[in-house]
């Protein structure tokens, strides 16, 4: 791996990472659990977008362990891996396809990651009241999907090549 | 226009989204159990437990922040209604008044929260009323 693109991953995981941290400042609903803004998805889908699938995957790796290092446990680490695993599979297929927008594309991996943690949340506390949720979280992922999505096409484009 | 036609599958695939979201709420609501009896927990500690069957009314006085206030003031606090099956929060000394404004519950895993005075009514099936009972 070329030093520039080493030292490159390494910043964007450094800007997931405190996208993670500046999301836990502001939660936005306090009675349901798991709906987040998704802001680490900028960097994941600009990554993905402008440096390839694998650049992706190992930004959004690193990102996981080192936020259950810092600031939880071993139960917000399986979650959180679920999360971002099968939605980087899902927007890096997407984008393969071809056809949808970058907006589609992160609206597809919030479901994605949400749906994930669900299942892990049923699975872990051996409870299916969890899954009530569902509709509720699917549908602040879209909202938040379209966020990130334009926000990170807009980044795609401006952000001049490095 | 030509938004419509650049993003029509993004926005196909939100609306579609959004449909399921609507359709699996929808199918949960139908399949919720009707319940048999309510928990009564304050600050994660159990309170109570009362058959929706009986017709009750229960005062729980608490402050705000989840302070007993005692035998002296019956008054303040949350006022538990049991009828026709259902429970709802009658009254409540705390200012948002959210508690009241919930409604009436009956289905099982349905809550009624007063965040102020931490008090939580769920209802829950008989088999788990068995297994909270000392």
């Amino acid at each position: 791996m070329k030093a520039r693109k080493l030292v490159t991953e390494a910043m964007l995981c450094g800007l997931a990472l405190i996208l993670s941290y500046v999301e836990s400042l502001f939660p936005l609903a306090v009675s349901i659990p798991g709906i987040k803004m998704g802001l680490p998805n900028l960097v994941i889908v600009f990554a993905l977008y402008r440096m390839g699938a694998g650049s992706a995957l190992r930004i959004s790796l690193v990102r996981v362990v080192l936020v259950a290092l810092l600031f939880g446990n071993i139960y917000s680490f399986l979650y959180s891996a679920a999360g971002a695993l099968l939605s980087f599979g899902l927007m890096t297929l997407l984008k393969k396809a071809g056809i949808l927008h970058t907006a589609g594309v992160s609206v597809a991996g919030a479901v994605m990651h949400n749906t994930a943690q669900i299942g892990v949340a049923v699975l872990i506390l051996e409870t299916s009241e969890i899954i009530y949720y569902l509709p509720a979280l699917i549908i602040s992922a879209v909202i938040t999907g379209i966020l990130i999505g334009l926000v990170s096409a807009i980044l795609i484009e401006r952000i001049p090549r490095f | 226009m030509n938004f419509l036609k650049e993003y029509r599958k993004d926005l196909i695939l939100i609306l579609g989204l959004l449909i399921g979201a609507g359709l699996i709420a929808g199918v949960f609501a139908l399949a919720k159990k009707p319940g048999a009896y309510v928990r009564v927990e304050q600050g994660g500690k159990l309170l109570a437990i009362y058959a929706l069957n009986e017709d009750r009314r229960e005062v729980f006085p608490f402050a705000e922040g989840g302070d007993a206030l005692g035998e002296a003031s019956k008054d303040a606090g949350n006022v538990l209604v049991i009828e026709h099956g259902a429970v709802h929060m009658e009254e409540a000394s705390c200012p948002d008044k959210l508690c009241v404004r919930q409604g009436e519950k009956s289905k099982i895993g349905e809550t009624i929260v007063c965040l102020p005075h931490r008090l939580v009514v769920t209802v829950i099936s008989a088999q788990e009323a068995e297994e909270l009972q000392p």
